[in-house]
């Protein structure tokens, strides 16, 4: 997705920026991220001390605000002297376009030199995991770890907005047709559909003030995957998740028609026999394990036990 | 809210005193400073996700912009429904942030105290903030707990937010970061820099 400097080299190190998101609703991810890429052997060094990135409302509230909170996680992993691993797409975006109009806007990068008071040159830059898996890690590295492959699971990859848009600001190659994630999920030995709503929004940030739309819209995400007959969907967002997963049996008029939501790490995990995947999928509302359990990705759990088994 | 149409620009319903002269200069300054260069091509309109339950399309919220009918932007709902989803900056063959353009206005609109027409959109992204200014970082519970607080939406997702308790979604507690008081500092620096 990326041409830096980090590419060319055989890079095994970054600052890690988890975002907010990941230590809550989204731990699963968080988790998933972290046993993966050490599974990898790359090594996430979480940046001390990072604040939130604004996604998002810093925007909605003062622009310069919006670049000077992301700029300070910039300026710290950069003292670290390592690009940043950031797996929330909407924190991807929010330090990208910091980043963008640092390059861009000269009048507002001595502002934020001012505001963010920490020394930040532009040396180190932010890249989405799943772009670090796919261009720096490599499938073959991969493919080499996989155990127990995901063979016959149907999945659609839904990439949403900010992980690809606008590509001026994230460096995607094909915004409207993004394949690293599906060509990861081929190498787990999983199935990935072409489907019509890759890259289309779930509503976003609107999950809580306009659940009306957001349900509308995540309804007819779910219906593009169903016509391609998917079992699964699978994210790199962790508000794509919180949506596709906590609002579709809602959105559906049958409510057991909901598919199953991953994080693309999750199946990472269970292709690559990671102890801990049951446990983070007791987490989605939609059932999660039973898909994985039917090919053998994921040991049976005992009957007795609560469907879900959160507790 | 009088509802201006293509129609009635066409019929003069509207006059001089409609248009706020500088306002698209205010739009401009706040990270768009290519506004102006919107010839109508309509594809931000075309592509956008969320234009049906707006009360303007983007393209109309671009071109008013441009002309300065500034007391219809502040209390359209637009500005707030946008999403962020960056279709529209995407397609915009001018290059014209068109997402920024929307940012830009509810910067405006939050400014002069509006915003009634999306109001709990509004006080989520006030909330949103003001525990980032407190803490340096989100604590999910807390913006549930203040967002339902303020707009008594109790009823609303009462069943889902239920179910994510019960599945650990939420963590409660996390430590204020040391570097909260620096944000706080952030903010009120870029707040004193101001927007015109």
């Amino acid at each position: 997705m990326n041409a830096t400097a980090a590419t060319e080299k055989p890079a095994r190190k970054y600052a890690y920026y988890p975002g907010c998101s990941l230590g809550s609703s989204a731990s699963e991810y968080d988790h998933s991220t972290r046993a993966v890429f050490a599974a990898l052997g790359v090594e996430l060094e979480e940046i001390a001390d990072w604040n939130c990135c604004g996604a998002s409302s810093a925007h909605a509230l003062n622009h310069t605000l919006a670049t000077a909170l992301p700029l300070r996680n910039l300026a710290l992993a950069e003292a670290m002297e390592l690009d940043i691993a950031v797996p929330c797409a909407a924190c991807f975006s929010r330090l990208k376009t910091a980043e963008h109009r640092f390059r861009e806007e000269p009048d507002l990068k001595n502002a934020l030199r001012e505001i963010v008071g920490e020394p930040y040159e532009g040396k180190v830059t932010a890249r989405h995991s799943l772009d670090i898996l796919f261009n720096d890690v490599g499938l073959d590295a991969v493919r080499e770890k996989v155990t127990r492959p995901l063979t016959g699971l149907r999945t659609v990859c839904y990439y949403g907005c900010l992980l690809v848009r606008p590509p001026k600001v994230t460096g995607a190659t094909d915004p409207d047709n993004p394949v690293s994630m599906d060509l990861l999920m081929k190498a787990l030995g999983a199935e990935s559909l072409d489907w019509h709503m890759k890259t289309d929004c779930c509503g976003a940030g609107l999950s809580l003030t306009r659940a009306d739309i957001v349900s509308e819209l995540v309804a007819k995400i779910a219906a593009a995957a169903r016509l391609v007959q998917a079992q699964a969907i699978v994210t790199a967002c962790p508000m794509c998740h919180a949506n596709l997963d906590m609002r579709q049996p809602g959105a559906l008029t049958s409510p057991s028609d909901a598919l199953p939501v991953y994080f693309y790490t999750e199946l990472m995990a269970a292709a690559m026999g990671i102890e801990g995947t049951a446990a983070w999928l007791a987490k989605h509302i939609v059932p999660a394990a039973a898909p994985l359990e039917e090919i053998g990705a994921l040991p049976r759990r005992p009957r007795a036990r609560r469907a879900g088994g959160a507790a | 809210m009088r509802k201006i149409t293509d129609a009635s620009i066409h019929r003069r319903e509207i006059d001089d005193s409609s248009f706020d002269g500088g306002f698209a200069r205010r739009v401009r300054r706040l990270g768009v400073p290519n506004l102006s260069r919107c010839y109508q091509c309509l594809r931000c309109a075309a592509g956008c996700p969320l234009a049906s339950a707006m009360d303007y399309t983007p393209s109309q919220i671009m071109r008013m912009a441009t002309l300065g009918m500034k007391e219809e932007i502040l209390d359209s709902s637009t500005i707030w429904l946008c999403a962020s989803c960056m279709t529209c900056t995407t397609r915009c063959p001018m290059e014209i942030d068109v997402a920024g353009v929307m940012d830009a206005l509810k910067e405006l609109a939050l400014e002069e105290g509006r915003g009634a027409a999306q109001k709990n959109v509004r006080d989520f992204h006030r909330i949103f903030m003001n525990i980032v200014r407190a803490r340096g970082r989100m604590l999910e519970p807390l913006l549930l707990g203040h967002y339902k607080l303020r707009t008594r939406t109790f009823a609303q997702d009462a069943r889902l937010g239920g179910k994510m308790v019960a599945k650990r979604k939420l963590r409660f507690y996390s430590p204020k970061i040391a570097g909260a008081k620096k944000v706080r500092a952030m903010m009120d620096a870029a707040k004193k820099k101001g927007t015109t």
